[in-house]
């Protein structure tokens, strides 16, 4: 009896943020819209090395994180390399308003109910999962480190390039 | 006793789900300039002048910590 009461206790005090998606686990399928209403899937990308970046508006890293993500994106396009941006702002004109000013080129999704953010519980905001091809999440960056994560990008895409389909 | 052991227990799990955490991806309204203390950099600068003027003291003001929770 006690011991029940007491395993309880311990259940509640675990936050619901501490079930995050770890390494080597295959990362949740989506569907998503991007920009113009077209559907995007995740599971559509497999055999590819899928970037998926979760970011927002209001986010002050992730501003900072956009342009060097999308040059990334513009080196590797070519080379088998995606990159899915999923915005997780409630209101799409945030969005419209921040492509305007910082026009990309890569995918970006939106996620209003922030359904499939939650559904991968990153611990900071941004945060990227690099996907292999077969739809394992390999790596995570949580937050923005601008010294130091374009050039581990790099290397860790070019790894997972390396690998067989 | 049994009885007011339980309704200790009861009481101290109620507080607890009280106590919940805010996901970082949850922040967009926390993060909103309104939500800040101090979003208003002007009129706190002012505001801080005219109470020393006033009270001829220095200080007292702000909090500790903080940030965007983004990271």
């Amino acid at each position: 009896m006690k011991l029940r009461w007491f395993l309880i206790l311990i259940l509640l005090l675990i936050p619901t943020s501490a079930f995050s998606i770890s390494l080597g686990e295959t990362a949740p399928d989506f569907v998503l819209k991007d920009m113009e209403g077209k559907e995007v899937s995740l599971k559509d990308y497999k055999g590819k090395v899928v970037f998926v970046n979760f970011w927002a508006t209001w986010c002050t890293p992730c501003k900072k994180e956009f342009p060097e993500l999308n040059q990334f994106y513009e080196t590797y396009k070519d080379n088998d390399l995606i990159v899915l941006a999923v915005n997780s702002d409630m209101k799409r004109s945030s969005v419209d308003d921040f492509l305007k000013k910082y026009p990309v080129k890569l995918t970006v999704l939106l996620d209003p109910g922030a359904k499939v953010v939650g559904s991968y519980g990153p611990r900071a905001m941004p945060t990227s999962y690099i996907i292999d091809r077969k739809g394992a999440v390999r790596f995570t960056h949580f937050g923005f480190d601008e010294k130091n994560d374009p050039m581990k990008w790099v290397k860790e895409v070019k790894e997972l390039l390396k690998e067989e389909k | 006793m049994k009885l007011v052991r339980l309704l200790t227990l009861i009481l101290i799990a109620a507080m607890l789900v009280g106590c919940a955490a805010t996901s970082p991806w949850q922040r967009e309204q926390l993060s909103k300039p309104v939500m800040q203390f101090d979003h208003n950099k002007e009129e706190t600068i002012a505001r801080e002048h005219m109470l020393n003027t006033l009270e001829g003291s220095a200080g007292g003001f702000g909090i500790g910590g903080g940030g965007c929770g983004c990271n």
